[in-house]
């Protein structure tokens, strides 16, 4: 019984992780997986390392829980999200919600991630997130102008 | 890059551009998250970023867009940039023109937009229709022009909020979006015009309209409903004086009903137009009716169908109106599980309320809650503010106590009346509504702030007078325990009033009220009577006179006052406990054989004698103060110990030991053993340090071992332990010589040193099966625990 309702993912750095099939299959990727491959119950994550790996099936755990109800789920998220201030944290929940196709939690770092974007000047975000500008001067002034009223108003942060 | 890879060394997580290294998709779904400018400002950060906010699915304009040129521009190119369009949301200004706007919702229904929010003045009537929408939010001023073609085969959600929306669009609209799930109407719908809500998948309806402007009152709007699956229903503010009609023609599902009117409609036919409404909600769960719906069926008393369904209740009433149409109607709810009922007062009336003939079913099996809110008491007369807490328990009590007349075998229900003002009535009611031979077990309880002047009037005489008609002549209520807590100009009232109740059990007075209770006074079956704050004069004759009772076996005397002369005799061969409680300035004399549990807490008793005590099981001795210098208060505890030695479990106070010990040296505590031969539990306070013999003189008073320790003794606990040498000397003797000792526990002050306990540990033990427990005192150890003495 346990072993047809549960299945195990392996991270990339090689640890392994039961959860049970339904929560599993709210992944995408892994609902492909299985159907493809119904004999085995190890399925390899490569580019998942076993701390996100942990996190997500946290997250998928909690979800199958909730089931259809809308408002626990929001609850839910909230308490997932609690904490998760760490930049590196977010990119690797991301890249693994993306790779794993986990729609719910996808939106919910994607929404996290905008929110730290949102109203700031493009200053700010370049530092914040580390992006080099390799637009030269005239380029930049070129871009900008293209699209000045999106630039009006912003605050210096 | 030279530098960026030397501060990866330094701080690689940090330095890091992970965002940009995202694949395009995932970036486009962050951007999609935040307002339009927002997401196209990132296209100056750099060239990787330069076109990916085109990739967003979703155009948040918010309420920014303008008619200024770069504005309108900007909207131009940006929904000429994106591909896919999930959502689209605007906030509509009037300048920017219908011509415009209409290009813009065409190429915006063009890229398959599924959820549209259009806010403000110019709604393009090309919304509605387009085959994508599955969700549609339209706050706007006015349709006008050309009919409108409808046409939303998708649509699950709609929104709506339209000042006099054109009448071909609201007959039209509905019937065009069959896969409707979800609707919201609000605002005016005028003009006559119909709303054909077919609407086969319809679960969530919700109808809000704002009042009419006076001179548009003679438009009629009908709705007519015929949704199958319909769960949920909220109907805000319809106003049922002839301007709408509301025909539910097909809905079987409902589950949740809310029905709100804005005014009591005054002609007959609006009012059996809102009775027939209700009339088709018989298969909901939940039913929620305000003020003047509830005021309509008072108006009505409708015969209704059968709610066999409906488990939680909520009504908005007017207590002083509407309690009766309330009994009438629980008739019809008979598996009401919830009721919740909010206050809205407006007028007072005096007829309260009429005694229903049938029980409601749901009151004698199902309810569970009965939830009351306050809602509106400004109408009170004296001030709300500083009596709130007290209004709206009292408010709670008035319905508890109307339904309770018709509960069948209700759980033992406290009733408390704590307004002076309202107690008259509240009583009336209460005898008014509580059928005969009622089963139920009531605790009646009146009680008003000891400082007002609650009683000028005579209240609870009244009140009294009202009991005892009501109550005990009539032996219609069972009120087991009867609690009055007031400043009563005399007690005769009372005692006239309880007197001869065969049903009270338990009785309690306070306070401050002389106490006199006449000679002829009887409860048969009174158990329990405690005595608070009370002023005693004469001579004890009325604790006599109660004691008198043939069944009492519970006295508690606290905080009362002694005005007598003399003693106080306690004679009972019934009595089985008595405690005694701040009570000031009177001998006792106690005689009651059958006495099993003694509880003295107090400063002073001149003299205390006790007689024939020889079924006590535990006593309770606590001297709150020792007058030192006068030694007035000490002598008497001899005695008051003397009276307690035959008790099975024995507690002293620290006070009590310093007492003792100073009068009598340690050789007091020898005495105590040897002559209390039933002791199996002696529980005291440390006070060694007082004692000028030591504990030397305790030993050499005890040539032989004392009958307990042979016997019985098993328990002995010393709080507030401060490791006086004296103290484990003294626990050494009873683990040397307790037989039966099975345990000893220290409750130690914090700062003794624990290397005492391993000394106790290390002493010889007679009884092989004692146990040595040593706690330090904390907040939960300094409670004193008696669990089961009494």
């Amino acid at each position: 019984m346990a072993e047809e309702n549960t299945i195990t993912l392996k991270s990339s750095d090689g640890k392994e992780f039961l959860i049970s099939k339904k929560a599993a299959t709210l992944s995408e990727t892994i609902k492909a997986m299985v159907e493809e491959d119904n004999s085995s119950s190890v399925f390899p994550l490569t580019v998942v390392d076993s701390k996100t790996l942990a996190d997500v099936i946290t997250f998928l755990n909690k979800h199958v829980d909730c089931g259809d109800d809308d408002d626990k789920k929001k609850s839910c998220d909230e308490e997932f999200m609690a904490g998760k201030d760490d930049m590196k944290d977010l990119f690797d929940l991301v890249v693994a919600a993306n790779y794993l196709d986990v729609k719910d939690l996808l939106d919910l770092i994607c929404g996290k991630i905008a929110d730290m974007m949102q109203g700031k000047s493009p200053e700010w975000v370049r530092k914040t997130f580390n992006i080099q500008n390799d637009f030269s001067p005239e380029e930049e002034a070129k871009v900008r102008e293209e699209y000045a009223w999106a630039h009006e108003g912003v605050e210096e942060d | 890059m030279r530098i960026r890879s030397r501060g990866r060394k330094r701080m690689p997580d940090v330095e890091e551009d992970r965002i940009s290294q995202l694949p395009d998709e995932v970036l486009g779904r962050i951007l999609s998250f935040v307002p339009v400018e927002d997401a196209v400002r990132t296209s100056i950060l750099s060239k990787r970023w330069k076109d990916i906010w085109m990739l967003i699915t979703n155009l948040d304009f918010g309420k920014k867009v303008t008619n200024c040129r770069n504005c309108l521009n900007f909207v131009d190119h940006v929904i000429g940039c994106v591909s896919k369009l999930g959502g689209f949301s605007m906030d509509v200004c009037f300048h920017i023109g219908e011509g415009r706007m209409t290009s813009w919702m065409r190429k915006v229904l063009e890229k398959n937009v599924r959820e549209l929010t259009l806010e403000g003045s110019i709604c393009p009537r090309c919304i509605f229709s387009c085959e994508t929408l599955t969700s549609l939010t339209l706050v706007c001023d006015s349709i006008e022009g050309l009919p409108i073609i409808c046409n939303l085969p998708n649509l699950k959600v709609l929104d709506m909020s339209i000042y006099y929306p054109p009448s071909d669009l609201m007959e039209n609209l509905f019937t065009s979006c069959p896969l409707l799930e979800d609707l919201t109407i609000y605002r005016i719908i005028g003009n006559g015009v119909t709303c054909n809500l077919l609407c086969p998948h319809l679960k969530k309806l919700k109808i809000e309209l704002s009042p009419y402007e006076e001179d548009e009152t003679d438009t009629v709007c009908k709705f007519v409903i015929n949704a199958p699956n319909l769960e949920y229903m909220e109907l805000n503010n319809i106003n049922y004086m002839g301007t709408e009609e509301l025909n539910l023609v097909n809905v079987k599902s409902i589950v949740k009903a809310t029905m709100e009117m804005l005014e009591v409609p005054e002609n007959l036919m609006s009012r059996n137009r809102a009775v027939e409404l209700l009339r088709s909600l018989t298969t909901v769960k939940s039913l929620s009716l305000d003020f003047a719906y509830v005021d309509v069926l008072y108006f009505t008393y409708p015969v209704l169908p059968d709610f066999s369904n409906l488990k939680h209740l909520e009504l908005t009433i007017d207590y002083y109106r509407h309690m009766e149409v309330m009994a009438y109607l629980l008739v019809f709810f008979p598996n009401l599980e919830e009721l919740v009922i909010r206050e809205c007062s407006f007028k007072r009336k005096t007829n309260f309320l009429c005694h229903p003939s049938i029980v409601p079913r749901c009151l004698s099996s199902c309810i569970k809650v009965v939830q009351l809110l306050l809602f509106d008491a400004n109408m009170y007369k004296f001030d709300f503010v500083k009596t709130r807490d007290l209004e709206e328990s009292m408010v709670k009590k008035i319905a508890l106590l109307c339904t309770l007349g018709k509960l069948r075998m209700p759980p033992e229900v406290r009733l408390s009346y704590t307004n002076p003002p309202h107690i008259l009535g509240i009583t009336k009611i209460a005898l008014r509504c509580i059928e005969p031979n009622t089963s139920s077990l009531i605790r009646l309880a009146l009680e008003a702030a000891l400082t007002s002047s609650s009683n000028t009037k005579g209240y609870y005489e009244k009140v009294l007078a009202g009991f005892r008609s009501g109550l005990v002549s009539k032996n219609r209520l069972k009120v087991v325990h009867f609690l009055l807590f007031c400043k009563l100009n005399n007690s005769e009232t009372l005692f006239h009033s309880l007197n001869g109740c065969t049903t009270l059990v338990e009785l309690e007075l306070g306070s401050n009220f002389e106490f006199c209770v006449p000679e002829d006074f009887v409860l048969p079956n009174l158990k329990e009577v405690s005595l608070h704050s009370l002023i005693i004069r004469d001579d004890a004759d009325s604790v006599n006179t109660l004691l008198a009772c043939p069944m009492l076996e519970h006295l508690t005397l606290s905080a009362c006052v002694w005005e007598a002369l003399g003693f106080l005799y306690i004679k009972s061969s019934m009595l089985k406990k008595l405690f005694i409680m701040l009570c000031t300035g009177f001998d006792v004399l106690i005689d009651a054989p059958n006495l099993e549990g003694f509880l003295y807490s107090g400063n002073v008793i001149t003299e205390f004698v006790m007689n024939d005590s020889n079924s006590l099981r535990s006593a309770i001795i606590e001297f709150l103060y020792i007058d030192l210098y006068s030694g007035n208060n000490m002598r008497s505890l001899g005695p008051l110990v003397k009276g307690c030695l035959s008790t099975i479990r024995l507690y002293l106070s620290g006070n009590s030991i310093v007492c003792l010990l100073k009068l009598h040296g340690f050789e007091i505590l020898a005495r105590l053993l040897n002559n209390a031969p039933n002791l199996q539990t002696l529980t005291i306070e440390e006070g060694f340090e007082s004692c000028e013999g030591g504990y030397a003189s305790f030993e050499s008073s005890l040539p032989s071992l004392p009958d307990c320790l042979k016997l019985c003794f098993k328990k002995i606990e010393i709080r507030e332990f401060k490791g006086e040498e004296d103290g484990i000397k003294f626990i050494e003797y009873f683990l040397k010589n307790g037989r039966m000792l099975e345990e000893v526990r220290v409750i130690h002050l914090p700062f003794v040193d624990t290397s005492i306990f391993d000394r106790l540990m290390m002493f010889p033990r007679h009884s092989k099966t004692c146990e040595i427990l040593s706690i330090e005192k904390d907040s939960r150890a300094s409670a004193c625990s008696f669990a089961n003495w009494f």
